[in-house]
């Protein structure tokens, strides 16, 4: 009671079960706001009458519980140990009471009265949630009020409930949980050691399970009230428990479980799957469905990548007519072929995969709107867990498909070293949107209406490559147990949000539009010049010099010097060898090599490259560059999230050399095919 | 799922994660843990949207892991 004669309530609830509804409610205009002495926590106070009798509310921090993790937790239990509190009013939310009702299990063992309030009535109902009160308080020991704070004509019953608590000074009867508390092998030996009323209002059943719990503040109270034996005896006892806060919570929500068992209705809380998600998540069947749908999704992006491959190749036809008329013109042969088989032609190249950026982040991004893609990922963790990553690794990967350099800095979220560097090993093997940009393009160039299948071909060797690396580089990174486990909550599914899903499509294709037109531009400049005679003869430029020199081995990997080079400028970005290819390939101008390589006479570049590069050594240059390093950025990501140049280099050589050996193999089974 | 394995409800789930992430056994993965600012020297001049939507992933679901 204060000096003024008022009553002081102190109102405890879990964040979120309407306190500060409650709290306005009473108290109206007449409150006071500061802080609680020495802390940034708000601290609220406020006054009413009822029926001649002059209350304080106060309001205490929300809180979960009342264990010392936190300044909130620690201003709540100061409170209530300062004996100012005449009366607790404990809210629950009526409509999780299984959860909320936590504060007053941890309450129970403290002797200040209270009443226990089961807030939101109304919430509950709609759910099908209905509550005993009565049976509760009967239960108890102590008033028990349902109601719903906005509503201000069901007060009656809170104002009963709080003249009764008071009246009464009634004290939650916990002999339930004590008993609970009894079956822990240390808290009989801990209980025992705890002398009488060392805190106010606290029993020594609670404070011999907040040391179970191995609460500081608590077990320093307790040393400083006992003898120099005691204190070791006390030691070992609190040491000998394992986890004891999971313990006491078990004892807590048991017996939460056991007062609402006969005093609750659940409603309709059951397990129900929809019949998509038992498919999605099914043992055997969940994969199959997974990546059925991937690639479904690969032929859906097929559909808007079509018009703007149209756009690319109505592009590539302007070099030649262009060409003939700007000779026509007087204009000199090295910047009309500079213009139409550098500039032109890169254009082309970018405009036509600009088509699949957009089609694939358009079908997965809506994907991962709806919820499906976090489905895809449940099913794919326990694959995850085999190569020793933990279930978050699944970002970083997501991110990937976006950047590798994006997935690599998200690995941050990892705090283990080793898993960190596997994450960034394995994200490698993910194709980067470039990536998804130039090989769905090739492969429709080279392979037609076959795309979908080598996407898939290749989707299905990324994982296999996946598992192989984890294998390889597992072993040294991870430890078995350094491997733990996870708990993933699917979200619902949404409908779409078409602004901001477009946003991100048209931000991506922007953003992927403008980095491949100075990579491939760049690429192709360099290796045009490395390509450029004054007189024409291709056979004396040093690019072909060099490449005949290297193909004796670039050969053994289904490739010639020109696709080898495209793979080498794939390193430093896979657009890079779009660039290569739309130099070394084109068959317009004095100084292209296009004529000299092929001798074939085709309309444009895609025609040229069908007809200058067989199949099989088509299908090598599309597995060398996929698997190949991402890019040079990529590669000074993964030092600056690794710091180990070790690593990096291991990393970088493993996947060249991977990459080259897949291609040997992908053009012996070329071969085979056609 | 999980309420059917234990053969609890999805309340009880929901309430036991809620629990043992204030208690510190498991923590909630923080997928927002990466920002433009952790890719220097991105390609895209520091414009995530080259890698990821609006605001990062946010359909992921909800995932927990074990403190170790």
């Amino acid at each position: 009671m204060t000096e003024k004669g008022e009553t002081v309530i102190a109102l405890l609830g879990q964040p979120n079960s309407g306190k500060s509804t409650l709290f306005n409610a009473l108290t109206g205009m007449k409150q006071h706001v500061g802080n609680w002495p020495g802390k940034t926590v708000e601290k609220k106070e406020g006054n009413f009458e009822h029926n001649g009798t002059h209350y304080l509310v106060a309001d205490l921090p929300g809180t979960y519980s009342l264990s010392a993790n936190s300044d909130e937790e620690m201003i709540t239990r100061d409170y209530i140990a300062s004996g100012k509190a005449d009366v607790v009013c404990i809210l629950a939310d009526s409509s999780q009471l299984e959860r909320s009702l936590y504060m007053l299990a941890d309450y129970a063992g403290i002797t200040v009265p209270c009443f226990l309030v089961l807030n939101m009535s109304d919430v509950a109902e709609e759910m099908g949630k209905r509550a005993d009160a009565k049976g509760i308080e009967k239960k108890l020991g102590i008033p028990v009020v349902s109601f719903s704070a906005p509503d201000t004509k069901s007060y009656d019953k809170f104002y009963d409930a709080l003249e009764r608590a008071v009246r009464g000074k009634t004290a939650v009867d916990a002999s339930g949980l004590f008993e609970r508390y009894e079956k822990i092998d240390a808290y009989g030996t801990i209980k025992s050691l705890i002398p009488d009323n060392i805190i106010r209002g606290y029993s020594g059943a609670w404070l011999a399970a907040k040391a179970v719990e191995g609460d500081e503040p608590v077990i320093a109270r307790i040393k400083a009230a006992v003898s120099d034996e005691d204190k070791k005896a006390l030691d070992t006892a609190i040491s000998s428990v394992d986890k004891g806060v999971v313990i006491t919570g078990e004892c807590k929500f048991g017996w939460i479980d056991e007062l609402l068992s006969d005093t609750a209705q659940k409603g309709s809380s059951g397990v129900s799957l929809g019949r998509f998600d038992r498919l999605i998540t099914h043992r055997i069947w969940g994969k199959p469905v997974v990546v059925l749908i991937v690639l479904l999704g690969l032929i859906a992006s097929f559909i808007p990548a079509l018009p703007l491959m149209g756009i690319g190749q109505l592009i590539s036809n302007i070099p030649d007519p262009l060409s003939e008329a700007l000779i026509g013109a007087g204009c000199p042969a090295f910047i009309s072929a500079l213009l139409c088989d550098v500039l032109i032609r890169s254009v082309s190249f970018i405009v036509q995969m600009l088509g699949f950026v957009f089609g694939v982040t358009l079908v997965f991004g809506m994907l991962e709107e709806i919820g499906v893609m976090a489905r895809i990922s449940y099913v794919f963790d326990n694959t995850m867990a085999r190569f020793g990553l933990q279930g978050k690794s699944v970002m970083p990967f997501l991110i990937s498909f976006g950047c590798t350099m994006g997935g690599a800095a998200g690995t941050r979220v990892i705090d283990n070293w080793g898993q960190k560097v596997l994450t960034i090993a394995l994200a490698w093997a993910v194709p980067c949107g470039a990536a998804w940009a130039v090989i769905p393009m090739l492969s429709t160039v080279f392979f037609g209406a076959w795309m979908p299948v080598i996407i898939a071909v290749i989707l299905i060797v990324m994982l296999l490559h996946m598992w192989l690396t984890a294998k390889i580089f597992g072993r040294s990174l991870v430890k078995a147990e350094d491997r733990y486990g996870m708990i993933m909550e699917l979200p619902p599914y949404h409908r779409p949000k078409w602004g901001a899903l477009l946003r991100y499509v048209f931000g991506r294709t922007k953003d992927t539009f403008l980095r491949a037109l100075k990579v491939v531009l760049v690429v192709a400049l360099a290796f045009w010049l490395l390509s450029y005679t004054s007189t024409g003869d291709i056979t004396s430029s040093i690019l072909y010099k060099v490449g005949h020199f290297i193909e004796p081995v670039t050969k053994l990997f289904g490739m010639g010097w020109q696709t080898f080079m495209a793979f080498i400028a794939s390193s430093l970005g896979k657009e890079g060898a779009l660039g290569v290819l739309s130099t070394i390939f084109t068959g317009s101008g004095t100084i292209s090599v296009g004529s000299v390589v092929g001798g074939a006479a085709a309309e444009n570049i895609n025609e040229l490259l069908v007809a200058n590069v067989p199949k099989p050594e088509a299908l090598a240059l599309i597995f060398a560059m996929t698997f190949n390093m991402p890019c040079i950025v990529a590669l000074a990501a993964t030092y600056q999230e690794t710091h180990s140049v070790k690593w990096t280099a291991r990393i970088a050589l493993y996947y060249t050399a991977v990459a080259l050996i897949l291609a040997g193999i992908a053009y012996r089974i070329g071969l085979l095919i056609w | 799922m999980l309420a059917a394995e234990l053969n609890t409800s999805v309340e009880n789930v929901k309430r036991d994660l809620v629990f043992l992430e204030r208690t510190g056994v498991i923590r909630r993965v923080d997928f927002a843990g990466h920002s433009c600012s952790d890719c220097s020297g991105c390609a895209s001049g520091g414009n995530c949207s080259a890698c990821m939507p609006e605001g990062g992933f946010k359909n992921m679901g909800t995932m927990w892991e074990v403190n170790a």
